[in-house]
């Protein structure tokens, strides 16, 4: 008959609370409606606005007094139970109440009121254990119901762990891709800021007053609308060449300079074309450009010797 | 509707939280001045709900027994004391009702209850008695009321310790019937209480 136990709401327990403050309710279910309105105020404050019914309804029985030796043997019994107490007082005295010499008090020999607690103290056994099995039967279901409400609790906290763990993992992905991003990032930073570089020291050069410049002769060999110039200064190594209208190298070829003394040419570097045909390139001489006679650009294979091939494509008498 | 206060008729009638207080620190001349004012109630309530004088008297002593254990849980102001005393003396005839009804054993003696009632009792405390009395025509008054089969499933819960299922049973009625009627019953109860303007400090002082 005893359902399992489910987590009680307000309108079930509130149907409830009438039956339980008249004391007419199953143990489980009287159990069930005190371990709510523990918890619940509006639950308890409705079980309380019947107090002062259920509080008159005695008084519907009439009064009698009981007989004399209920009261005689109820002090009997605190009197025993608290004989050493030095707090507890005799009874006071009652207009209209029993003789003094017949009720009990602090003059009461210890082992007779002992024993009488005693003989009384059993036959009230059973009334104490029932209560206590009471109360420790409210204090049962008021702990279950505490240990499902813990255990809905945590399993919600899992579930909450789970997630922020997953959004975690991401972030940290998400954070590792924005770490690539930025390295990467601070590289193109990098050779952009290099090539400025470059750059104002190619303009700056250009620029300067005692630079002159001359054309490069293109061959047979170069394309019709191939352009190139070259810039330099009396008395310093540097040589600055722009080239235009140039096809990137093919696979396995390069564009190289040489500068050469007489008959001796000395390679200087490789000249590298961009997509857009265009070439800049900047060198230092190993020696001031005065001290040179001639300069070309040949295409040359990539594994070339020390000497220039047959394939020029600039070139220009200095 | 008349007040339900009544006057202390001298100095040393004194009010039942601060006896309950005293009780709580081991006054035992506190409990007897809570004996003398409701031990009546409670064992006619008793007699009248297990029919049987000696575990009426049981019923008495063990009520006040608790009452002077566990004085120190009753919380002031959390409700009437005497409503605390007649909850505890209630519980203990209902468990002893199921227990009775747990074996199959003695009816309830009606004649032996009647009997009791018929007794002619004086209660020795001339303004106790007039508040007795009071008490006892506010509610008898609010009782008379509420439709008769209300007051049957008041009377059967309260004063015979019955469940609602049992209700339902011995009047061969719908447990939805018999819930419906006991929340009637009390939240009428409650409000001609109300109505009439005895609140808790009314009834209690």
């Amino acid at each position: 008959m005893s359902a399992p136990m489910t987590l009680s709401n307000c309108d079930e327990i509130l149907e409830l609370i009438p039956a339980f403050v008249l004391g007419a309710l199953d143990a489980d279910e009287a159990a069930r409606v005190a371990a709510h309105i523990t918890n619940c105020p509006r639950c308890r404050a409705e079980a309380e606005s019947f107090r002062d019914v259920v509080g008159l309804l005695p008084y519907a029985s009439g009064a009698l007094t009981p007989p004399p030796r209920v009261k005689r043997q109820l002090f009997a019994r605190i009197a025993a139970a608290h004989d050493d107490a030095s707090t507890t007082t005799a009874p006071a005295s009652h207009p209209m109440a029993m003789p003094r010499s017949t009720r009990p008090g602090r003059w009461v020999l210890p082992a007779f009121a002992a024993m009488l607690a005693l003989i009384i103290g059993l036959g009230t056994a059973t009334f104490e254990a029932r209560g206590r099995a009471e109360q420790f039967a409210a204090q049962l279901a008021f702990n279950q119901q505490t240990l499902r409400s813990m255990e809905r609790q945590i399993a919600e906290v899992r579930q909450t762990a789970t997630a922020v763990e997953a959004q975690l993992l991401a972030s940290v992905r998400e954070l590792d891709e924005t770490r690539l991003q930025l390295a990467k990032s601070q590289q193109e930073i990098q050779a952009l800021r290099t090539s400025e570089r470059q750059d104002e020291q190619l303009v700056s050069f250009i620029a300067a007053p005692q630079t002159v410049s001359r054309p490069l002769e293109t061959t047979e060999r170069a394309p019709d609308e191939a352009s190139a110039r070259m810039f330099m200064q009396p008395g310093h190594n540097r040589l600055v060449l722009m080239v235009y209208g140039l096809k990137s190298a093919e696979p396995g070829k390069m564009y190289r300079l040489w500068l050469a003394k007489g008959n001796q040419p000395i390679a200087i570097g490789v000249v590298t074309v961009g997509p857009d045909g265009v070439a800049e390139f900047v060198v230092d001489a190993p020696e001031p450009m005065d001290a040179y006679d001639q300069v070309m650009i040949t295409l040359d294979e990539v594994d070339a010797a020390a000497q220039p091939s047959e394939e020029v494509i600039f070139e220009a008498n200095l | 509707m008349s007040q339900v206060r009544m006057p202390a008729a001298d100095s040393s009638a004194l009010d039942d939280e601060v006896l309950i207080t005293r009780v709580a620190s081991r006054d035992s001349s506190a409990l007897e001045q809570l004996y003398d004012r409701y031990a009546r109630i409670v064992y006619a309530t008793a007699l009248r709900m297990l029919g049987n004088a000696e575990l009426a008297e049981d019923i008495v002593q063990e009520t006040f027994w608790r009452v002077w254990r566990r004085s120190a849980s009753f919380a002031i102001g959390r409700g009437q004391v005497a409503g605390w005393i007649f909850g505890i003396a209630h519980n203990l005839c209902i468990d002893e009702l199921r227990r009775q009804r747990s074996r199959p054993t003695t009816a309830q003696n009606e004649y032996e209850e009647q009997a009791m009632l018929d007794q002619p009792d004086v209660q020795s405390d001339v303004v106790g008695a007039a508040i007795e009395r009071e008490r006892r025509r506010i509610i008898l008054q609010a009782l008379a009321q509420i439709p008769p089969e209300q007051r049957e499933v008041l009377e059967l819960a309260y004063f015979r310790g019955l469940s609602q299922s049992e209700i339902a049973q011995r009047l061969n009625s719908p447990i939805g019937t018999v819930k419906t009627r006991t929340r009637l019953a009390l939240q009428k109860m409650r409000d001609l209480l109300h109505n009439q303007k005895i609140g808790a400090d009314d009834l209690h002082d």
